[in-house]
């Protein structure tokens, strides 16, 4: 794993999921400018610790290239309607990409959503999201959230094979 | 040997290595970060991740940051500006656990 580099992390509101700093996000941003976001990814208060979070940014990265669509992993709230607000989110994220693959997760609620459209829908069919959440539910039940991304955005970069 | 020995021989030897293994295995850092159980509270920040900016490039079509300055990477690449169609959620999985 390259030193200093890990995913971008956007902070959501958790009142309006989506919302949060999607506008910052640069693609041709150079890596050495992640290195000062290194420290506030990880720490009692958030969710993974430093092992977890590279194997979910090597997984992300990695999915990402080889199939050109854009993986994105979200970890928090969904409220209530859970696969509408992980629509809306996908929107932000189809603003900018023209291929994204949303991956959301909600441990408080205890749901997840795989959301795709356009060419990623094209290249990644229903059952092949189906299963992909089918493991991703295995890992979670026993505990293991990190597991459990890794594993799904493996299975739908797998499917959705090299750009 | 005096009983004094026997048993700082005989038993204080495994306990403290008995102790030695259990601070080892307890006392680790897994303790600092509580483990994700399901069904329990789920007290941090929302975070949400995306891959990392260089190589998530898509190869055909055109950079999305149209206002943001010039990027290095585009110049071979289609058209700035150039009208993509905005993919909208079709598909995909839910899933309970």
């Amino acid at each position: 794993m390259q030193s200093g580099s890990t995913a971008s992390a956007l902070d959501v509101d958790s009142d309006h999921a989506g919302s949060g700093t999607l506008d910052n996000y640069d693609p041709n941003r150079r890596s050495k400018d992640l290195t000062t976001r290194r420290d506030s990814q990880t720490g009692p208060d958030r969710p993974f610790k430093p092992a977890q979070l590279a194997r979910i940014d090597e997984a992300l990265t990695l999915a990402s290239r080889e199939t050109g669509l854009l993986f994105s992993v979200y970890v928090g709230d969904l409220g209530s309607a859970s696969r509408a607000t992980a629509e809306a989110m996908f929107g932000k994220l189809a603003a900018r990409h023209p291929a994204p693959v949303l991956l959301a997760v909600s441990p408080a609620q205890r749901r997840l959503e795989i959301v795709t459209g356009g060419e990623s829908a094209r290249r990644i069919p229903n059952r092949v999201a189906s299963l992909a959440a089918l493991a991703m539910r295995g890992s979670f039940s026993s505990g293991d959230l990190t597991g459990g991304i890794v594993t799904g955005l493996r299975q739908l970069a797998d499917a959705a094979g090299v750009a | 040997m005096s009983i004094v020995e026997t048993t700082l021989i005989f038993v204080g030897i495994p306990a403290a290595v008995f102790l030695l293994v259990a601070a080892l295995v307890f006392g680790g850092a897994a303790a600092r970060t509580p483990r994700y159980r399901p069904g329990g509270a789920w007290q941090f920040e929302p975070v949400w991740y995306l891959p990392h900016p260089e190589h998530s490039q898509p190869a055909s079509s055109a950079s999305p940051d149209g206002a943001h300055q010039a990027l290095p990477g585009a110049a071979g690449r289609a058209l700035p500006g150039q009208a993509a169609e905005v993919a909208l959620a079709s598909g995909g999985a839910s899933g309970e656990w």
